[in-house]
């Protein structure tokens, strides 16, 4: 692949993952059953990951992992940096060694996606506050339930510009 | 993957082991310099969105079913002349208390709370917190533990990160939320806390409840302002359920907030207060 191909297909997905960064922050957090909105960040990640090659798609995790610790500050000041690193590691398992088809792959990938960074949120939470366990998987249940549908949403841009530019 | 890990791999993740470790540290004392400058480009651009998404909300406000609120109108009507008589005997109450702590010599009652208005510009993104941003920051004033009303005086929660021109609110739902309040009707003291089973039906416990004089539905649940640390007063919102834990020892109420975070859209900061009660 041409360097300027490269730089437009990182461009493109840039793109990609910013249109559903708005969506997130301004659509889908007020589109709420049973008090739980989508959550579709670490299955964008795991996407990705799926998709592209294990270095650059490591790249890519650990700048937008920054990105959204440094706009988005929290208890934990490195939390998604952390979660994607382990969405990362767990999606690049998955497609180099279990599943080839693109499609199944990513959305396995997704669905493991919440629950690593629904595992990860319990386990930092349980660090600073007490809580019932039944409830955190209750919520990690519905956040799936409500996530999962998307899941395709996300595949499509992502293997279309993978496409364009691995022909 | 293999292969991954045994060349560049082991430069990215020790990268990222080096980003986990800088963002550590620079958030260990108060919000970090990089979040405050990131929090400070992004503040414009949060406040447009969420105008821009106000702006559709309202569009779709306006298709609301008439008959309702109609009958809300109606229902609302009926509050307010409630209210105007309880306020009369109210007027009358005060002037006879001032009367009679003027005779006893005893100090004026008062409530200076000094107020700086927000708008809300971002709301928690994932499902395990309750969180606001805020446009207003360190130049308005705005100071960590500040507390955070609406504009009928209901509290929001607490500033728990300040940076120039934005600040972050932990609300009443949030599991790391905690208040000192007392309930009205009998002033027993309690402590109001967000619950992660409760945080999504837009709900907030009340623990070490005394178990002499337990709270009922309706009761009216305010900040108690013990120890000086938040102003005292503030309403938090109405005990809905008193409840025995899964252990069967103790009980707990369960509060129906007078907010709700996701609907919010200016909120006011409360940046000093003096109350003499």
């Amino acid at each position: 692949m041409q360097h300027r191909d490269y730089v437009f297909k990182w461009l493109f997905y840039s793109l990609t993952v910013l249109a559903f960064v708005l969506l997130q922050v301004f659509v889908l957090v007020h589109v709420r059953l049973w008090g739980i909105h989508p959550f579709v960040f670490p299955a964008l990640v795991a996407t990705i990951a799926a998709l592209e090659s294990p270095h650059d798609s490591a790249v890519f995790v650990l700048a937008f992992g920054l990105v959204l610790d440094i706009t988005m500050p929290g208890e934990i000041p490195c939390f998604y940096t952390v979660a994607f690193i382990v969405v990362f590691i767990v999606s690049r398992l998955l497609s180099a060694k279990v599943l080839v088809r693109p499609f199944f792959c990513c959305m396995l990938c997704g669905i493991l996606s919440i629950v690593c960074t629904d595992l990860l949120h319990m386990l930092f939470l349980n660090a600073f506050v007490s809580f019932s366990f039944r409830s955190a998987l209750l919520l990690m249940g519905k956040e799936l339930l409500l996530t999962t549908p998307l899941l395709p949403l996300l595949f499509l841009p992502a293997y279309k510009i993978r496409r364009i530019f691995h022909q | 993957m293999k292969n991954f890990f045994n060349k560049t791999g082991i430069w990215i993740l020790a990268a990222a082991v080096v980003i986990v470790v800088t963002l550590s540290i620079l958030s260990a004392t108060g919000t970090g310099i990089i979040n405050n400058i990131a929090g400070a480009i992004a503040s414009p651009f949060r406040s447009a969105g969420t105008a821009i998404g106000n702006w559709f909300g309202s569009i779709a406000d306006k298709f609301d079913d008439v008959e309702a609120l109609q009958k809300e109108n109606e229902e609302l009507r009926k509050r307010v002349a409630q209210l105007e008589d309880a306020n009369r005997q109210a007027v009358t109450d005060s002037q006879e208390n001032q009367r009679l702590r003027s005779l006893l010599n005893l100090r004026q009652q008062r409530r200076d709370f000094t107020f700086e208005s927000a708008k809300v510009t971002q709301y928690e993104n994932s499902n395990w917190a309750s969180t606001l941003t805020l446009n207003r920051g360190t130049s308005c004033g705005v100071a960590v533990n500040n507390c955070v009303v609406n504009e009928t005086g209901a509290l929001v929660g607490v500033v728990t990160e300040v940076g120039l021109n934005w600040c972050t609110v932990a609300t009443v739902l949030d599991t790391q939320a905690q208040f000192g309040v007392t309930v009205f009707r009998t002033g027993e003291a309690a402590v109001a806390m967000g619950d992660l089973s409760l945080m999504h039906q837009g709900k907030v416990k009340l623990n070490y409840l005394s178990g002499t004089n337990p709270p009922a539905g309706g009761d009216l649940v305010l900040t108690s302002g013990l120890g000086g640390y938040y102003p005292s007063g503030l309403v938090i919102g109405t005990v809905e359920d008193v409840r025995t834990d899964d252990s069967g020892l103790t009980q707990y109420a369960v509060l129906q907030p007078n907010v709700t975070p996701a609907e919010l859209v200016e909120v006011f900061i409360i940046t000093s207060f003096d109350i003499v009660d």
